[in-house]
């Protein structure tokens, strides 16, 4: 049941209406009921897998708390800890890296002329395993640090694992913010106007997002990508450009709308995207992309190795482990851990030019604190970050480079100017209105930047007339230009898959 | 509190407002499914005496305005392309909420289709325009399959993307199509397919109809029994008609022979009729607008007295078929005058109270005398033939460019028509007769003529009378 689906848009009213007028004490447990049929309305199979998980965090939590108790060593602590990272790992590798890992193998056999394991997974990859494992692995982690109390009443805690808004493509919540405010739902005041539309604007934002850009420009991004050796530079420096802003669109759109689904019941989920492409630098851009991941990473990856507190060195092999993992972490497949590499790399060489660049900067007396240098920093960060994105979309590493190689051999700038861009899935008008609502999106996330306000807040920070315009207007482009209805080939949301 | 509900009612109502006229311009607006149903919901309630029911074979072969013109039926003709039984069906019961016909002709040709779901196009044809209520859920659940029945439930999703193709009509009142104000569903043909009609009176074996098309015309007919209305299945005439669809067709007879329902098939009465081949036929499932008003009269002299069918003419309740009929009339003038190839016949032909005939005498005209003569007869009082544009009323000239100003621009409702004589970059006079943007001339030598009805609200014609051939009439045959 995707959000953008007419389940959904019959199911969250469904949900959130009954949610309203339940005794306090059943909330908790029609969500959870909700959760697991939103879950299992993917496949219902899988819904074991989530139980299972839960199941192993939750009693891992529990024996800590016992094991604290009882004054017992640490050694015990830390193995019941490795002992649930391993379990839910090895989940998570059998159902999504398996098949990756016999490739891989085999790969490296065929070099021997060794073919030894024929036999393949034939599952499918569950929804969302990657956010709730890791959602479930940061609570076991909080507890055994003892950050967060460990959560006694089961079902609460499987709520946690499972809330629906942000089950299958994140944020990943963490145990303090979310668990907490789970354990205050029968306090909560649901009727509240202001929270209650506050989460309905960013909803449609979302779906603004996902079926006006994202699902629009995935047409000409396809097109090119699955033929890309027919194109030229222009058309594929198009496509880099678009699958930019279609991950972005997709991915943030799913956040959002969680956080507006959240939001309407009461529940305050963490921002996820802010404004990433208005970073002036690729650190800058990880704490505004995924920021939900990027965090858990650096909680429980990045310091726990040892963060920047062993010297430079270090530093630098830490931010390469934590980002060939988030690589991985995306997928099955060798070109994610390029894209992650790639980002890593851009950090450790950043940090290595740094002294060098700001000396060039001195030298040549170049304003730093101006509009123009701003906007330079902000080109070429966009520019690096989309020469990673070509990775994440392309099939293979091969296949990116090939497409990369023939941005630089193949140059076709007449397609400029002789509406030839105009053959690539979209027509004119489709182009325009993409044009439009790109626009549109830009001045949404350059308000988010400018005067750190959600879509939402700044609408509320504005007279009535111009609240009410700005969303009417995107009701009826999402209603208008919102790629769905029978002949629209649904698209899944792309991190769906991670 | 109190003050927040307030305003989250007032956007709610607001967006359904705004959300209403969306949908409205949105619309799909097919004269052959949609526009019947909205013209129907118009009626006066109780005022239709003879429904009609079947797919294009009645509603472009029944011709309600030849029978209101010759027998004063007030026919309605509740029909849809390609129409499935079972949508005839729920086409019935929803008319039956709103009137009680004398008599129900129900128009057999779609008991010989076989398929279980219709096209999608169709399925929308066939739905969409009802009211919503339980049975037009009945109906959609029964047009399409399960699995695809959010894709039409959600009507608007199959619509939505229309906004590449809007165009003025969906803005306007009944699309801007006067023919949609007083509709009675007659959908005239005017198109002209010569072809033969076979002989299939010998064909006496039988097939059995798919048991999903039986089953809905046994219920359209037990339907009308059941509220004690007249019924009879007819079958109008088609050159289309196989040996298989013949076979189909002696079945369905024999199932109204159950219920005592007279069948008629047409087939093989062409000739009773008078039904040219050459002249009559639109294509092979449909007569065109000569071919349907031979069919009805015979049809209607059938019914009118047997089913005692009142004659409504004069009745103020009936003014509306009164305007359909004469609509219908002005279309068939419009069409004869669209066919003439007589430049003399043409030109008596324009005189119709309705037109508004622009004419621009162009180039030298060697042979004055007879360019005069025409113009003269179209309605030119000045008597000299001068270069220049004239327009012209009812056969009677209301301005040209030799008695007054340059040029004219006229309105009628939304068109806008620009008469001028003027110069061209090398500083020749030409002429031009703009309407809506658009230039009409046929000929450089001669007189251009383009003819406007008011009633359609459309140019019906434009011609070029060639004076380097005779003032023979030129067509521009480019589009």
């Amino acid at each position: 049941m995707q959000f953008n689906s007419v389940d959904f848009m019959i199911f969250f009213p469904v949900v959130v209406g009954l949610y309203f007028i339940v005794p306090k004490k059943i909330r908790m447990y029609w969500l959870l009921i909700a959760s697991y049929y939103f879950y299992m309305s993917w496949n219902a199979t899988y819904a074991l897998l989530i139980g299972g998980s839960t199941l192993v965090t939750y009693v891992s939590g529990l024996l800590f708390s016992r094991l604290d108790k009882r004054n017992r060593s640490i050694i015990w602590k830390r193995l019941i800890m490795i002992l649930c990272i391993c379990v839910n790992l090895a989940i998570l590798f059998l159902f999504k890296y398996g098949n990756f890992g016999i490739d891989t193998v085999n790969a490296v056999l065929s070099f021997w002329n060794i073919d030894i394991i024929k036999h393949r997974f034939d599952f499918l990859l569950p929804v969302g395993i990657s956010f709730y494992t890791f959602q479930a692995l940061g609570y076991m982690i909080d507890v055994y640090r003892g950050d967060v109390e460990p959560e006694k009443n089961i079902f609460r805690y499987a709520l946690f694992v499972s809330f629906f808004p942000q089950l299958v493509a994140g944020p990943i919540e963490r145990s303090k913010n979310l668990l907490n405010q789970m354990r205050n739902i029968d306090k909560l005041k649901l009727w509240n106007a202001r929270r209650v539309t506050s989460g309905a604007i960013l909803m449609i934002w979302g779906l603004f997002m996902k079926m006006v850009i994202a699902d629009r420009v995935s047409i000409l991004v396809d097109t090119v990508f699955n033929n890309y050796r027919m194109y030229g530079s222009t058309e594929l420096i198009l496509a880099a450009i678009g699958f930019t802003l279609q991950i972005y669109c997709d991915f943030g759109s799913y956040s959002m709308i969680a956080i507006g689904a959240a939001k309407v019941m009461g529940f305050e989920l963490m921002e996820n995207f802010k404004a990433p492409y208005l970073a002036r630098s690729i650190r800058e851009f990880w704490s505004r992309w995924h920021i939900s991941l990027s965090t858990w990473f650096r909680d429980y990856l990045y310091i726990p190795l040892g963060g920047n507190r062993k010297g430079a060195v270090r530093k630098s092999i830490n931010i390469m482990i934590v980002f060939l993992v988030s690589g991985l972490w995306h997928g099955a497949n060798w070109s994610f851990v390029v894209w992650g590499g790639i980002h890593g790399l851009y950090q450790v060489i950043g940090d290595i030019l740094r002294p060098l660049k700001e000396r060039i900067q001195k030298r040549l007396q170049i304003k730093t604190d101006c509009f123009s240098w701003h906007l330079l920093q902000t080109m070429i960060n966009f520019s690096l970050v989309t020469f990673a994105w070509i990775f994440f979309r392309a099939d293979t590493i091969s296949e990116a480079l090939g497409f990369i190689g023939r941005i630089f051999t193949k140059p076709t700038p007449w397609l400029l100017f002789n509406n030839g861009l105009y053959n690539l899935g979209l027509n004119q008008s489709e182009m325009n209105i993409l044009f439009v609502s790109v626009l549109i999106l830009f001045a949404v996330d350059y308000i988010r930047k400018k005067n750190k306000m959600m879509v939402d807040a700044f609408l509320f920070s504005q007279n009535m007339w111009f609240e009410w315009f700005v969303i009417i207007g995107l009701i009826l482009m999402i209603v208008t230009f919102g790629e769905y209805g029978p002949t629209f080939d649904a698209k899944q949301f792309i991190y769906f898959q991670f | 509190m109190k003050k927040s509900m307030m305003r989250i009612v007032s956007f709610l109502v607001i967006l359904t407002l705004i959300l209403a006229y969306w949908n409205k311009v949105f619309k799909v607006k097919f004269g052959d499914g949609i526009n019947d149903l909205n013209a129907f919901y118009r009626l006066e309630e109780d005022s239709v005496d003879l429904l009609v029911l079947g797919s294009s074979h009645a509603f472009e072969n029944i011709n309600t305005g030849t029978l209101w013109d010759q027998y004063g039926i007030a026919a309605y003709n509740l029909c849809g392309s390609v129409q499935p039984m079972w949508n005839t069906y729920y086409y019935l019961k929803e008319a039956l909420k709103y009137q009680t016909p004398k008599l129900i002709i129900l128009e057999g040709y779609c008991t010989v289709c076989s398929a279980q779901y219709s096209d999608d196009s169709r399925i929308i044809k066939n739905n969409f325009g009802l009211r919503w209520s339980k049975d037009k859920i009945a109906s959609m659940m029964v047009s399409a399959p399960k699995e695809r029945w959010k894709d039409f439930f959600l009507e608007y999703s199959q619509y939505h993307n229309r906004y590449k193709e809007l165009a003025k009509e969906d803005f306007l009142k009944n699309q801007g199509n006067n023919i949609f104000k007083d509709w009675k569903g007659f959908g005239l043909n005017l198109q002209t397919t010569p072809s033969k009609f076979t002989d299939v009176s010998g064909i006496t074996e039988k097939k059995a109809l798919s048991e999903k098309t039986e089953k809905y015309y046994r219920k359209t007919i037990e339907l009308a029994k059941e509220k004690s209305i007249p019924i009879i299945v007819i079958i109008t005439p088609y050159t289309g008609c196989s040996t298989e669809h013949q076979m189909l067709l002696n079945s369905a007879g024999d199932i109204a022979k159950e219920y005592s329902v007279p069948f008629f098939n047409y087939n093989g009465k062409q000739d009773e009729m008078g039904i040219d081949s050459e002249r009559d036929i639109a294509d092979l499932d449909h007569l065109n607008y000569r071919g349907s008003e031979k069919f009805t009269k015979y049809l209607g002299k059938q019914i009118a007295n047997k089913y005692q069918l009142p004659d409504r003419r004069g009745e103020d309740l009936y003014n509306s078929w009164q305007r359909s009929a004469d609509y219908i009339r002005q279309q068939i003038c419009s069409q004869e005058l669209a066919e003439e190839t007589d430049t003399k016949a043409y030109i008596e032909k324009t005189h119709n109270p309705n037109y508004w005939v622009f004419v621009s005498v162009d180039g030298d005209n060697p042979d004055k005398e007879v360019a005069q003569k025409y113009l003269s007869t179209l309605g030119d009082d000045t008597g000299s033939l001068k270069p220049g544009v004239w327009y012209i009323k009812d056969g009677k000239c209301v301005w040209n460019t030799n008695k007054s100003e340059k040029d004219k621009y006229i309105s009628h409702k939304i068109h806008d028509f620009h008469l001028l004589r003027t110069k061209d970059a090398e500083d020749n006079n030409i002429n031009q007769m703009i309407v809506d943007n658009e230039t009409y001339k046929n000929v450089e030598n001669g007189m251009n003529i383009v003819v406007y009805d008011t009633m359609s609200e459309k140019v019906v014609d434009n011609v070029g009378l060639d004076a380097t051939n005779n003032y023979m009439i030129v067509r521009n045959t480019e589009e």
